[in-house]
């Protein structure tokens, strides 16, 4: 039967951030952010390198004190994490944090340890994360001679060894094997879906974050530019078909005259190395064919499809290299 | 010319990290001036401490005779190098035990004893010769050089007043059993304070290469207090410390060394000065980037702790200030002058608790005082290494 105190608990959302701004020096890493997230929900946090991402999440675990704004946690304020919160948050940071020379084992049952476990409780839960990841044939192995997959592995885990209510997972399946990146999407799932956290998962994967995210935040300059489920995001009424007209082996000057002839064909268009891309449909896909014939290019195939969450996020943040 | 253009490269890079390239090239610089500076001033005298029971017996005796004691010591005073520089510097102290606790203290480095009557044998009995007595640690070059002078001086002297031999004998006498100690045991006070040391690159490189990981970032994540990191790191530095010590007794003793002291009296003098290594450890690992920058910075503070404290070379004096009758030298703030002093006094002189109280109050101020800086340090340094884990923003 379900309690007053944990309708409560459901009710209460895991992070609620409002106007957070973090400067480093004259940069603005984090600009007046506001975002809340619920128990249960894995929200993918999408965003062109120096777009902020880093910088929120560890905010949101406490290394990293912001200038303004609130961060709630589980309904506690505060400016910055107090130590007693911290064993409601996990975090993986995007490079490889271990110890090399400790077994995979001994790195858990350390972290367990010093997040309050009791050493047989720890060793429990080594056991069951190694197993869980697919590493309980390397428990008694030194890290250093993992292999990148199971180092990456590892890293997730040690996020996870105090089973913690929020978990923050910055980039965990960068360098998976498929196989590797299908074993931590589910388990990534699990912990949102089968235990009740709120995962925040940053990722350059498109497909990753579609796969994965219950909701969808863009990022870019240190704002957040976008928020809805990947449907959502993706939704745009009768513009929803994308034309993408090939273009390999032109000249820059070609591509460029080919993309300032479909001008106003559609209302949405991005020109990349050797393609431009449209919004719209097989109408739009025959104009594109008059025009280009007028120009004297023949485009080596004309693909119809539909628009894709990269597709939303290009057009959300533009082509521009990012430092 | 592929070697050429590494070459290059090498010294681009060498060139881009200025610390490490300052290290490199200017720490034996910069020693050279320190030595200029402590060194090219600095009073070359052998302190010689007296007691002159000479003096008691008659300044002028109703024979006639003259106090050749004090005579003597004033011949001493005379004595001036080559650039006209005092050879000795005389202190008279009023019996021997006063003058042996000067030199156990290491603020003496010969003592003279005129024995009562010397003034009468030198005059009156010319069928023997009148004896002094040169008392020091006979493991210190400084007691060798300056007992050598000191009898050629007086056999001078004694020539000038009689004429004819014999005339003044001077019998060595060391302090505790320091003439009984062979070469190789005399080093081995010295290499225990290097094993001391060693901790220094030991705690400051593995600090660092958990910043350098990351992991210590990754520490700092859990609801854990720096000071239980500090003092679960330095615990493990500590042991390492005294283990090593050990070992080093260990050997010493199966190949022959025979301490004069107590072994546990002499661990315990290592204990305390481990706890000031780690201490520095935490500092210079708070100074460093990299575990090459940390042994760069170790290596620095190697050599000011060695060649500044009289383990290897003599230890320069700038005293500063007086307590207690003691004189507090810049150098005491180094641990190894103390760890030094005391080894060697329990090592090779057989001192006890109560002779190496002064070394050992001095050790553990040092070392209470290092570690709080090092953990200061250590505080700011566990902090920004988060930023090891992922550029900024």
């Amino acid at each position: 039967m379900e309690t007053s105190s944990s309708r409560q608990r459901a009710a209460t959302p895991a992070i609620e951030i409002e106007h957070l701004t973090r400067h480093f020096k004259d940069l603005v890493a984090v600009d007046d952010l506001t975002l809340t997230m619920r128990r249960g929900e894995l929200l993918a946090l999408l965003g062109p390198n120096g777009a902020g991402k880093t910088t929120l999440m560890r905010m949101l675990c406490g290394v990293l004190r912001p200038d303004s704004g609130a961060i709630r946690l589980f309904g506690d304020a505060g400016r910055s994490l107090p130590r007693a919160q911290r064993t409601r948050v996990g975090y993986c940071p995007q490079a490889l944090v271990i110890w090399r020379d400790l077994t995979c084992t001994e790195q858990l049952v350390l972290m367990g340890e010093m997040f309050g476990l009791k050493r047989r409780a720890a060793h429990a839960r080594a056991e069951e994360l190694l197993r869980v990841l697919g590493l309980e044939h390397k428990a008694a192995s030194r890290a250093q001679s993992l292999s990148g997959g199971m180092k990456r592995r590892l890293n997730i885990a040690l996020s996870l060894v105090h089973d913690p209510e929020l978990l923050i997972l910055d980039e965990p399946a960068a360098g998976l094997d498929p196989q590797s990146r299908i074993l931590v999407r589910k388990v990534i799932l699990g912990l949102a879906h089968d235990k009740d956290k709120a995962v925040l998962v940053s990722t350059h994967d498109m497909d990753e974050a579609e796969r994965l995210a219950d909701r969808v935040a863009v990022m870019d300059h240190g704002r957040l530019i976008a928020l809805d489920t990947p449907a959502g995001l993706k939704a745009c009424g009768q513009a929803c078909g994308r034309v993408e007209v090939l273009l390999p082996g032109e000249s820059p000057d070609r591509i460029d005259a080919a993309a300032a002839a479909l001008d106003g064909l559609a209302p949405h268009m991005v020109q990349t190395e050797d393609s431009v891309v449209l919004a719209g449909d097989a109408s739009v896909a025959e104009g594109v064919r008059g025009r280009l014939a007028k120009l004297g290019v023949e485009p080596a195939e004309i693909r119809l499809r539909q628009r894709t969450l990269e597709d939303v996020f290009i057009e959300l943040t533009g082509r521009r290299l990012r430092d | 010319m592929k070697a050429t253009t590494i070459f290059s490269t090498v010294l681009r890079q060498k060139q881009r990290d200025p610390l490490g390239l300052a290290l490199t090239v200017m720490t034996a610089p910069l020693f050279v001036v320190l030595y200029w500076l402590f060194f090219s001033d600095a009073p070359s005298a052998y302190i010689v401490a007296v007691h002159d029971a000479d003096v008691d017996s008659s300044s002028v005796s109703p024979m006639g005779e003259v106090a050749l004691g004090r005579s003597l010591v004033l011949a001493l005073a005379d004595v001036t190098s080559s650039d006209r520089r005092a050879l000795f510097s005389i202190k008279v102290v009023r019996d021997r035990p006063a003058l042996e606790k000067m030199l156990r203290a290491g603020r003496a480095d010969v003592g003279l004893l005129i024995p009562a009557g010397f003034s009468r044998t030198l005059q009156q009995e010319h069928d023997r010769a009148a004896e002094i007595k040169l008392v020091g640690d006979a493991t210190r070059q400084a007691f060798q050089v300056a007992s050598t002078l000191i009898r050629g001086v007086a056999e001078t002297f004694g020539h000038r007043v009689r004429g004819s031999t014999p005339t003044v004998k001077a019998t060595i006498e060391a302090v505790g059993l320091s003439d009984a100690r062979t070469v190789f045991e005399l080093y081995v006070p010295g290499l225990l304070v290097f094993t001391v040391i060693m901790l220094i690159f030991s705690s400051s490189m593995s600090v660092v290469r958990e910043v350098e990981a990351g992991t210590l970032a990754r520490l700092r994540l859990a609801p854990v207090s720096t000071l239980s990191l500090l003092a679960g790191m330095s615990a493990a530095q500590f042991l390492l410390g005294i283990l090593a010590v050990a070992l080093t007794f260990g050997t010493a003793s199966l190949v022959g060394f025979r301490s004069q002291g107590s072994l546990s009296l002499a661990l315990l003098v290592a204990g305390v000065a481990s706890l000031a290594s780690v201490g520095i450890g935490m500092v210079v690992a708070s100074l460093s980037r990299s575990v090459s920058r940390a042994f760069l910075i170790s290596s620095m503070a190697m050599f000011l702790l060695v060649l500044f404290s009289g383990v290897i070379f003599p230890q320069p004096r700038v005293p500063l200030f007086s307590v207690a009758g003691r004189v507090v030298d810049l150098f005491d703030v180094l641990p190894t002058t103390h760890m030094g002093v005391a080894l060697n006094k329990v090592l090779n002189l057989g001192a006890g608790l109560g002779d190496v109280g002064y070394e050992l109050t001095w050790l553990a101020v040092i070392s209470v005082l290092n570690f709080a800086v090092g953990g200061l340090f250590f505080a700011r340094s566990a902090r920004p290494a988060t930023q090891a884990w992922e550029g900024m923003p």
